[in-house]
């Protein structure tokens, strides 16, 4: 053996010297040739606001969005069922049943690590959660696939109602069956999320978060149909014009939930038509109220189930996290029965957080007077935003 | 299945043959399981399968020229908490050795580690989930006194990775990973340093991994790609001194630009740097350790996450903790880069002595402290700590037949950075673990633990009873309680009673509780475990 050293060494130098690739600064990108970018692809983006890397996934989606230019649509789910997503404080709130069912069905777990997301509802390799250092790679190849499918959303109005028409064209020469799914998107909402530097941000931007299925969880089962177009409509009148930056988005499944075969999305409209949008409607069945202080007289009646002379006041509120405090002024009540609105005293607050896909909350109030004497109750609806006063009076029926 | 009878039933065979020649076969059987059951207050998750366990079965034989093992394992319904590569089943280790005077080959599923694992590090580590092995071969030489020379080559394991090609894992066109080793114990050529009680001891090591080109974008518009290095090498340095008590060790490592989802694909390359110096003497040790560490993590599979396909190992410069509360917020070394400082001081004093009393006391004074880098300068940290442990504890015999274990620790952990979410928390905790010798056959131990906190939890408490009979079996009860918690939801009792008997080889334990949701760690490496209640068993043999 040590006749052979001076052999030896230097082949083990030359070794050592082969195994080690140093790539140079100017030659660590390789640029392709640009492709015709055929199709819409979904990212679905799983996150969570205790996610400390969560924002940088976000913006990268966000900037891989630009770079498609339309191509490429993304939502984000924070599903209840992993350890990164708080559903604790319901202001702060963004899971849905919805999400938690398609995280089971990508095998996502309490421990799955975040952030991470499924390209096209489709596995990579062995398993259907992607990093998001390597979505690029995965969206690359997806968006160089020939579509067999191409889904179109068109809005149309007429008076209060707002339609969405899914148009969907089969590329293929086979016939071609799907679900076709409407999800409901929220953009643009400032919110609580910790944050890379490990500090909690309260005024965060959250992009494209997931609201809801509009159509149930695996929407509805299109028939197959061969070459042609086929068309679906949904009415997504409720989600319009409420102050909040919803869109849909337009998902066809494969049959079997193994691809996205089609994706589509459209923004509804935020803005109101009307100046000084109502913030409260249908108090007691008499509709929008304004912004000003409003007096609503109503009259004690008795409840033909407890037969006990009650006063009563329902309503509903189309925006999240509004508070409402109540200050009365004159009776005692022996009993109340309430959401949000029951008087115990001045200067009580209570948060109203019913919040539903639906978009608004309800509200309601019945109270049991001890005696016929009339009652003000002045309610005050708020958030950050605005707010609105309502003072009703109660008294005796003639 | 069938071939893992045949594999049975040769060793068996051959074993029985085999066993008049002076060859040894022995081996030990693992399996942990667990009946899981819903506990919504806890938050459990739910199981396909209403048991869940995992199951070693380690086989082997030895001779004076041969050596040869191999392990079964099966964890189908794996216990709660394990990556999903982890379930499946089969040989996950298998080697035959062959042994000659002054060398050693071995060919199958092979461990080792060059100097301290920054590198190199391949080993078992069951309670993570974590087996690295090449399945290649070691070569092992000592061509002359104070001279060990190692090569090894091969691919690396990922969980059941050996039965996704044809070739049982050793197609290395997929991916391998070479390296060497060279040590020189430089007193073992000089008597005089010998007999002075000087060790000098130098060494250097080279690893480099191979795997193919992966298609990783960077942007879409235009299309472009990462020019991804299919060899990554890197090297290692390091050298010891010690005379008498004292102890220097040195260690530098560099590693090659090796861009990978671990550092968003930075083609910097990473290095890392110990320093390490102890005292020690009867009655008496220090040590004092530094580390940076920067871009070192080193893994097989570029594209992979979690505690799978690691070639190396960072220390984490902190201790890893016995008592309950002063574990439950424990430190996962980060791969993104460190500084980490360690410090441990262990003092006796000696019986009939005024500080050591009448059987004497030992005291033990422990602080680690880690910070990130920077890119400011070589030397720059965080203003943000990642973790800090100062903990002072005692020993003591108390009486004749009590004794004492107290401590008192402070931590703080950066929940953010080492978790990915939370908040930065500061505990305090004391420990009073008392035993009570009864007699040659009874034992009794209780502990009492206490963790003060304002944020996180808030504060918890811990009790445990153990009282061990006749050296063979073992009773406990023990709660954690979260008094603290600022809603009922968290204010929760998570109880465990348990029964564990020893006789010979075997030892079975088994036990009723809750298990909290947490980070299990072992060597700064740490896997989340979700929250469980059930009927835990385990079962040991060794043969």
């Amino acid at each position: 053996m040590y006749r052979h050293y001076h052999y030896i060494l230097p082949l083990l130098l030359s070794l050592v010297l082969l195994s080690c690739e140093t790539i140079a600064p100017d030659q660590q990108l390789i640029t392709l040739e640009p492709t015709i970018l055929e199709r819409c692809v979904l990212l679905t983006e799983f996150s969570g606001i205790g996610c400390v890397n969560c924002p940088t996934a976000q913006q990268l989606a966000d900037d891989l969005a630009d770079d498609c230019d339309g191509r490429l649509i993304v939502v984000q789910m924070h599903p209840a069922a992993n350890s990164f997503t708080f559903s604790a404080d319901p202001l702060y709130d963004y899971t849905t049943a919805d999400a938690d069912v398609y995280y089971s069905h990508f095998n996502g777990t309490a421990t799955t690590p975040f952030p991470t997301g499924v390209v096209d509802f489709m596995k990579d390799g062995n398993a259907y959660f992607i990093d998001y250092t390597t979505w690029a790679t995965a969206i690359h190849r997806r968006l160089n696939q020939e579509p067999t499918l191409s889904l179109d959303l068109t809005p149309s109005s007429e008076g209060d109602s707002y339609m969405l028409t899914a148009q969907a064209v089969n590329h293929a020469t086979d016939a071609l069956d799907f679900r076709l799914l409407y999800w409901l998107v929220e953009d643009s909402i400032e919110g609580r999320q910790l944050m890379p530097d490990g500090k909690v941000s309260t005024d965060y931007m959250h992009r494209h978060i997931f609201r809801g299925a509009l159509n149930g969880q695996w929407g509805s089962q299109q028939s197959a149909f061969g070459k042609g177009s086929l068309t679906d409509i949904v009415d997504v009148s409720r989600y319009c014009y409420t102050g909040r930056h919803y869109s849909v988005v337009a998902v066809a499944l494969s049959s079997d939930m193994s691809e996205v075969i089609a994706v589509a999305q459209t923004d509804l409209p935020k803005e109101s038509q009307v100046q000084d949008e109502p913030f409260v409607l249908n108090v007691n069945g008499i509709g929008a109220i304004g912004n000003d202080t409003t007096i609503v007289v109503t009259a004690h009646h008795t409840d033909p189930i407890t037969g006990k002379e009650e006063m009563e006041v329902r309503g509903s509120i189309i925006a999240e996290h509004i508070y409402v405090d109540t200050e009365r002024s004159a009776a005692d009540f022996d009993d109340q029965l309430c959401i949000g609105t029951c008087v115990n005293g001045n200067g009580e607050t209570t948060q109203l957080f019913d919040f539903n896909v639906a978009g608004y909350s309800s509200w309601f109030a019945h109270y049991y007077p001890r005696d016929m004497q009339p009652a003000v109750i002045t309610y005050r609806f708020y958030n950050n935003a605005r707010s609105l006063s309502l003072t009703v009076k109660y008294q005796p029926e003639d | 299945m069938r071939r893992v009878l045949v594999i049975l039933i040769a060793c068996y065979t051959s074993v029985a043959i085999m066993a008049s020649d002076g060859i040894s076969f022995f081996g030990s059987l693992q399996h942990d399981g667990l009946f899981a059951m819903t506990d919504e207050a806890i938050g459990t998750e739910s199981y396909s399968f209403p048991y869940l366990s995992n199951t070693y079965l380690n086989l082997s034989l030895t001779s004076k020229w041969v050596n040869a093992g191999l392990r079964l394992e099966t964890m189908q319904a794996p216990l709660p908490g394990f990556e999903a590569g982890f379930k499946g089943s089969g040989i996950g280790n298998l080697y035959v050795q062959g042994n000659w005077g002054w060398g050693k080959l071995t060919i199958g599923d092979v461990y080792s580690q060059f100097g301290s694992g920054l590198i190199l590090r391949l080993y078992e580590e069951r309670s993570m989930g974590i087996d690295n092995s090449l399945r290649g071969a070691r070569l092992e030489l000592t061509p002359y006194k104070g001279i060990h020379i190692e090569a090894i080559g091969g691919k690396q394991r990922v969980y059941w990775n050996c039965y996704d090609h044809t070739a049982w894992n050793l197609d290395f066109t997929k991916g391998a990973v070479v390296g060497a080793d060279a040590e020189v114990d430089i007193d073992e050529w000089s008597e005089r340093m010998q007999q002075a009680g000087v060790t000098l001891n130098i060494g250097a090591s080279w690893v480099s991994k191979y795997q193919p080109q992966d298609t990783v974008f960077y942007s879409l518009t235009p299309p472009v790609m990462y020019n991804l290095p299919r060899w990554v090498g890197s090297a290692d340095a390091r050298f010891s001194i010690g005379y008498q008590g004292f102890k220097l060790l040195a260690e530098y490592a560099w590693k090659a630009n090796d861009p990978s989802v671990d550092n968003l694909f930075s083609y910097k390359h990473g290095e890392a740097l110990l320093l390490s110096a102890s005292y020690s003497r009867r009655g008496m040790s220090l040590l004092l350790q530094a580390k940076r560490s920067q871009n070192m993590s080193f893994r097989s599979d570029r594209m992979s996450r979690g505690i799978a396909a690691h070639i190396n190992h960072l220390p984490p410069f902190t201790q890893t903790h016995t008592y309950h509360l002063a574990d439950l917020n424990a430190y996962a070394t980060q791969l993104q880069g460190e500084w980490a400082f360690q410090g441990e001081l262990w003092y006796t004093w000696k019986k009939r002595t005024a500080m050591g009393g009448r059987y004497g006391t030992t005291l033990r004074l422990q602080g680690a402290h880690i910070r990130g880098t920077t890119p400011q300068s070589w030397v720059s940290m965080t203003k943000e700590a990642y973790y800090t442990d100062v903990n002072l504890e005692l020993q003591k015999r108390i009486a004749g037949k009590w004794y004492l274990n107290a401590m008192y620790m402070y931590q703080t952990f950066n929940a953010p950075v080492i978790e990915g979410s939370g908040e930065l928390c500061r505990s305090h905790i004391l420990v009073a673990d008392v035993k009570y010798v009864t007699s040659d056959k009874v034992e009794m131990r209780a502990e009492l633990q206490y963790l003060y906190s304002k944020q996180d939890e808030g504060q918890w408490i811990y009790a445990l009873y153990e009282l061990s009979l006749f050296n063979d079996l073992m009773l406990s009860v023990s709660d954690m309680y979260n008094i603290g918690g600022t809603d009922l939801s968290s204010k929760l009792h998570y109880y465990m009673a348990a029964v564990t008997y020893q006789k010979g080889a075997h030892r079975l334990m088994a036990s009723f509780g809750r298990t909290r949701a947490g980070y299990n760690c072992t060597g700064g490496v740490c896997r989340y475990v979700p929250a469980q209640k059930g009927v835990n068993l385990s079962y040991n043999f060794n043969f």
